[in-house]
């Protein structure tokens, strides 16, 4: 026999070779040193009968089970509520506040990053177009502003509360109702059915007729004013030329 | 009315497969926590608290054929929780046993020694040392399945195993000298 099979095996791997736990090198390794060790094969003799040894202890005392069977039913019904609660406080008020920082968080980050860029330099790019796309997006800012920007130019004598603003959809006219001198210091481009709306000034380049709608151009922009029998203007479109 | 009854039917039906739980489940979790804890009072209090456990969590239960093994974790575990706290087992002498048939009393009395002789031995163990060898000599689970139990490898089952039976073997020797 070699070297291998005289060393003793260690105490523990004895208890688990009795218990049948051991691995199957190491059960044959002990099996082969068994065979020549009268005292390692009495200690796994003491292994084996430990077992037996133990058996008392398998004995359970009389426990009345119908009454600890009542006191768990009992509690369950608690330990659902419990559970239930549990499950409702799981996200608790403050949590709905914090979820909605974190994604007021991730929105902010997500609208600086690299690939939201294009879209920066779209607006950095129709910013740099100057009024033109910004008037188209907002006519009726554009309508004032170029409304404001005539009066001035054709040295509209009329005070802006009195006038009243320019805008789309709303009427050029005095406050008083008296709008035909106004209408003519207007400087409007008139042609056809309104002879009597002749520009009085150059402040505009173009213009164009159409029945009681007039279109007027200035600075690349385009403002088409319907007017109306009773001589009232009014801004109806503004688009860039 | 026709709107309660599939309600209060369904609260019934569910209570009674509650009740049908606990039954088919209750004396193996009683005997697991038995014979890590030691004595019958706390028994019957962590017995009720490993059901409450279970029902709480009965959603982790994924295959319930398997809910015996999982409900015998949860026992174990509840037991060495309880065991760990305290700090020490008080194992009480089992004064109702059952009897067994053709059984003189000299033969009762020597029984109830050796039992006494062997919980002292136990309290030798570690509490995981002590759940293992129970599980594993008294019970008669295999190991991996102690090892579930215990939720432990099987490798640290099998050292604890290795463990107990030392230390119990040099006790049970210390007392025969």
């Amino acid at each position: 026999m070699s070297v291998f099979f005289l060393k003793h095996p260690d105490e523990r791997d004895l208890a688990l070779f009795a218990g049948g736990e051991a691995g199957p090198f190491e059960r044959w390794r002990i099996e082969r040193h068994l065979e020549s060790c009268p005292r390692c094969k009495s200690e796994t003799a003491s292994f084996f009968h430990l077992q037996e040894e133990l058996s008392p202890l398998a004995e359970l005392p009389e426990v009345d089970w119908n009454a600890l069977a009542e006191s768990i039913e009992e509690a369950l019904p608690t330990a659902e509520a419990a559970v239930g609660e549990e499950r409702r406080t799981l996200v608790p008020a403050w949590g709905y506040g914090l979820a909605a920082a974190c994604a007021a968080v991730v929105l902010a980050l997500v609208v600086q990053t690299p690939w939201s860029q294009p879209e920066s330099a779209a607006v950095s790019e129709t910013a740099s177009l100057g009024m033109q796309e910004k008037k188209l997006e907002q006519p009726k800012e554009l309508a004032e502003s170029l409304a404001t920007e005539a009066r001035a130019k054709s040295d509209l004598r009329a005070e802006p509360e009195t006038f009243g603003s320019a805008a789309v959809g709303q009427e050029l006219t005095s406050a008083d109702g008296d709008n035909a001198a106004e209408l003519d210091q207007l400087a409007v481009v008139s042609a056809g059915a309104r002879a009597d709306l002749m520009p009085s000034a150059g402040a505009f380049a173009d213009s164009a007729v159409g029945g009681d709608r007039m279109e007027y151009g200035r600075d690349g922009f385009t403002e088409i004013v319907a007017v109306s029998d009773d001589g009232v203007l009014t801004i109806t479109e503004v688009y860039a030329q | 009315m026709d709107g309660e009854r599939p309600t209060t039917l369904a609260v019934d039906a569910a209570a009674s497969s509650d009740a049908e739980f606990v039954e088919a489940h209750m004396r193996r979790v009683f005997r697991l926590i038995y014979r890590v804890v030691g004595n019958v009072p706390d028994s019957q209090d962590l017995v009720q608290e490993a059901f409450i456990k279970a029902f709480k969590r009965r959603d982790q239960l994924k295959d319930p054929e398997r809910a015996a093994q999982w409900l015998g974790r949860i026992a174990v575990n509840t037991a060495l929780d309880f065991v760990r706290k305290r700090k020490r087992v008080v194992f009480e002498e089992i004064e109702k046993a059952p009897e067994q048939p053709q059984e003189s009393p000299e033969q009762a009395v020597l029984r109830g020694e050796k039992r006494k002789y062997l919980e002292d031995g136990l309290r030798l163990l570690s509490e995981r040392e002590r759940a293992a060898l129970i599980l594993r000599d008294v019970e008669g689970l295999p190991a991996v399945e102690v090892a579930k139990q215990l939720d432990c490898s099987p490798a640290t089952v099998r050292s604890h195993i290795a463990n107990a039976r030392v230390k119990f073997k040099k006790y049970m020797e210390g007392r025969r000298s």
